[in-house]
C-alpha cells in the first residue's frame, strides 16, 4: 500500500473514551483523494463515533482528525463547504415537508443551482411533498441521500447509507457511488453489510470494540478468498481418509449451524487442481459443489480474533 | 454573522406558540384594562386588607390612582412574569434543546455554517421573538387603553415599564439558553431551565409577603423589575435595567461559548 502524503481524510491516534469500554481508541487511517473507503464493523463498534469526530461534532480526547489538512473540530465550517454527510440515525424536523427541508438545506449550503437536487430526487424516485413525520424509514433515507449529494461535494461521509432502502434502491445507490468515484469524489462509508462495501469500496477498515482490527485492500482481499469444495463420498471412512491427505484441509466456519451428513465435508485445497480432482475421483466422489468463500466469512475471521484488552 | 434562512425558519417554527401565548396575554390585558375603575380599586384594596399576604405575594399591593398603576398592580406581578416564561421554555426547546436532543442540529452543523454563526442566529432569533411578543402586547395595551379610557394612559411610562419587563424576560431567556447550552437531555433542561425561574418567582412571592423576608429580594431576578421607580419617579432606565442587561449579556455569551466548545452526540 502506497503512503499518500496528502490524504483527504486522516486520523491519527484518535481517541474518545465514553467509559465502560465504549468509544474509539487510537484510530489511525488515511483516505486518499478519489478513494472509496469502507468502514465495517458490528453495531456498537465505534463507527458513528468516528464519523462524529470527522464531522466535528465531538472532539477527540487524544490524537487528531483532519480532512483536507484541516482540523475537523476547529475548522469544521471550511470542511463542510466541500463535504456531504448522511447521518446514521436520521433526524429531520418533523413539521417540514421533504421538499421544504431540502430547499432549506440548499439555502443553508448556499446552493444556487438546484438541478442536481431534482436529478437525484428523480433517480431515487423520491416524492418529497409529504411531511417528514409521515415518511417511512426508506423515504427519509432517500431524503438524506439527496441532501448529502445535492451540493456536489468533494468528500462524502455516509453512515450506513443503504439502511431502509429496498434492493432496487440499493442498486441505484451503488451506481451513484460508482459514478461519484469516477468524478474523483472521496467517499467514506460505514456499514455492517459486506455486500455493499464489496461492490463500491477500494479499501476497507474493520473496526471492532473501538479499535481498527485491519485495513484491507479490497482487490487483494478478493484474492484471499478461498474456494470451498463440498464433497460427498460413499461413507464416513472414505471421507476420513480423504481428509487425511496432505493437500486437503477441512474447512469449517464457527458460526455455521449447518449439520452435514457424516459422508459429506467442506474442504479447501492446496496444490494443483487436476491432481486434486483426480484424488476426488479416486475416492469415488459422488457429488461435488464448489463455491467461493464470501467476503463476510473472510471478515468474520477478524471479528472472531480477540483483540488485546485495554487496561 | 447570522444565517438568514435559519432565522426565517426559527421565526416560522416559533410562530404558533408565540401566537397562543400572545392570545392568552391579550385576553388578560384587555380584561384588566376593562375592569379599571377607581371604585373597584377601592373594593380591591379591601381584598388587600382582608388577605394581605395572598395579594402581596403576587405583587398586588397598593391602591391604583391611575390606569397605569392599575395595570402594574394586576399584570406585572404575576401574569406578565410567568406566561412569557412558558413561551421562553417552548421557544428555547424548539430552537436549541430539542435540536440537540433529537439530533436535527446535525443538519445545521453539516452545512458550511460555523457553530458560532448558528448559535448567534439562535440567540438573535430568541431575543427577536421575545421582543416581538412584548411589542405586540404593548401595542394591544395602548390600543385597548385608548379605546376604553382615551387619554388616561401615560404612554411614555407604559413603554418604559414594558421595556424593562422585556429586559427581565431577556435575562430569563439568558438563564434558559445557558442551561440548554450545557444540558444534553430535555429532562435536565426543564428541571434547571424551568426550575430556576420558577424558584426565583417563588422567592419573589415570599419576599413580597413579609418584612423579615424582604431581604430575599436580593436572590431573585424578578425583583429587578423596577416598576415603582418607573411609575413614581421620572426614571426611564433605572439601574436595575442595567443589571438585567448585564445578566442577559453574560448568560448569552457564556452559553454561546459553551456551545462552541462542547461535544454534541448527534
Amino acid at each position: 500500500m502506497s503512503i499518500d502524503k496528502n490524504p483527504v481524510i486522516e486520523l491519527q491516534h484518535a481517541t474518545k473514551d465514553y467509559g465502560n469500554g465504549k468509544g474509539v481508541f487510537d484510530l489511525s487511517f488515511t483516505v486518499s483523494k478519489g478513494e472509496a473507503f469502507g468502514y465495517l464493523g458490528p453495531n456498537g463498534a465505534g463507527k458513528t463515533t468516528t464519523i462524529r469526530q470527522l464531522m466535528g461534532f465531538i472532539r477527540p480526547e487524544k490524537g487528531t482528525c483532519r480532512m483536507m489538512g484541516k482540523d475537523c473540530f476547529v475548522q469544521a465550517q471550511e470542511i463542510q463547504e466541500k463535504t456531504g454527510y448522511l447521518a446514521g440515525e436520521l433526524a429531520f424536523p418533523e413539521d417540514m415537508t421533504g421538499l421544504a427541508f431540502l430547499k432549506f438545506m440548499a439555502d443553508l449550503k448556499g446552493m444556487k443551482d438546484q438541478r442536481r437536487m431534482k436529478d437525484l430526487m428523480e433517480r431515487f424516485e423520491l416524492d418529497p411533498r409529504g411531511k417528514m413525520k409521515k415518511m417511512s424509514k426508506g423515504m427519509k433515507q432517500k431524503v438524506g441521500i439527496v441532501n448529502a449529494f445535492m451540493h456536489q461535494p468533494k468528500i462524502v461521509i455516509l453512515d450506513e447509507p443503504t439502511s431502509g432502502l429496498d434492493p432496487l434502491m440499493q442498486n441505484v445507490f451503488v451506481e451513484l457511488i460508482l459514478e461519484e468515484k469516477k468524478k474523483g469524489t472521496t467517499i467514506l462509508m460505514s456499514s455492517h453489510i459486506f455486500e455493499e462495501i464489496e461492490k463500491t469500496c477500494d479499501r476497507t477498515a474493520i473496526i471492532r470494540s473501538g479499535q481498527i482490527a485491519a485495513v484491507e485492500d479490497m482487490k487483494s482481499l478478493a484474492g484471499k478468498r478461498k474456494k470451498i469444495y463440498r464433497v460427498t463420498l460413499e461413507n464416513k471412512e472414505a471421507l476420513k481418509q480423504l481428509q487425511a491427505e496432505p493437500e486437503i484441509q477441512t474447512w469449517h466456519h464457527k458460526d455455521s449451524k449447518e449439520e452435514l451428513p457424516p459422508n459429506q465435508a467442506d474442504l479447501t485445497i492446496s496444490g494443483r487442481l487436476p491432481d486434486i480432482l483426480k484424488k476426488f475421483a479416486d475416492y469415488k466422489v459422488q457429488d461435488l459443489e464448489i463455491r467461493t468463500q464470501s467476503l463476510e466469512e473472510l471478515f468474520l475471521q477478524y471479528y472472531e480474533t480477540d483483540l488485546p484488552s485495554r487496561s | 454573522m447570522i444565517s438568514v434562512p435559519l432565522f426565517k425558519r426559527n421565526i416560522k417554527a416559533c410562530m404558533m406558540p408565540l401566537l397562543v401565548i400572545f392570545a392568552v396575554l391579550c385576553m388578560y390585558i384587555t380584561v384588566i384594562i376593562y375592569m379599571y375603575n377607581p371604585e373597584l380599586s377601592e373594593m380591591l384594596s379591601g381584598y388587600q386588607q382582608a388577605l394581605p399576604e395572598m395579594m402581596a405575594a403576587v405583587g398586588m399591593t397598593g391602591i391604583a390612582s391611575n390606569l397605569l398603576e392599575w395595570m402594574q398592580i394586576y399584570l406585572y406581578g404575576f401574569i406578565l412574569l410567568l406566561f412569557p416564561l412558558i413561551f421562553i421554555l417552548v421557544m428555547v426547546q424548539k430552537l436549541l434543546m430539542g435540536q440537540i436532543e433529537s439530533g436535527t442540529l446535525a443538519n445545521l452543523l453539516s452545512t458550511p455554517n460555523s457553530r458560532r454563526k448558528i448559535i448567534c442566529t439562535q440567540m438573535v432569533s430568541m431575543i427577536f421573538l421575545t421582543a416581538l411578543l412584548f411589542g405586540m402586547l404593548t401595542a394591544v395595551g395602548i390600543a385597548s387603553c385608548e379605546i376604553m379610557f382615551p387619554g388616561e394612559l401615560e404612554v411614555g411610562r407604559y413603554l418604559a415599564l414594558n421595556f424593562s419587563t422585556w429586559l427581565l424576560q431577556a435575562a430569563v431567556t439568558g438563564i434558559v439558553f445557558f442551561v440548554s447550552c450545557c444540558a444534553s437531555s430535555s429532562k435536565s433542561y426543564y428541571l434547571a431551565g424551568g426550575g430556576l425561574p420558577v424558584l426565583f418567582f417563588l422567592i419573589q412571592m415570599v419576599s413580597n409577603m413579609g418584612e423579615k423576608l424582604e431581604k430575599l429580594k436580593y436572590v431573585t431576578i424578578y425583583s429587578l423589575l423596577a416598576a415603582e421607580e418607573i411609575l413614581e419617579e421620572d426614571v426611564f432606565f433605572p439601574i436595575q435595567n442595567g443589571v438585567l442587561l448585564l445578566i442577559a449579556a453574560a448568560l448569552f455569551l457564556l452559553g454561546a461559548w459553551q456551545f462552541q466548545r462542547r461535544d454534541l452526540s448527534l
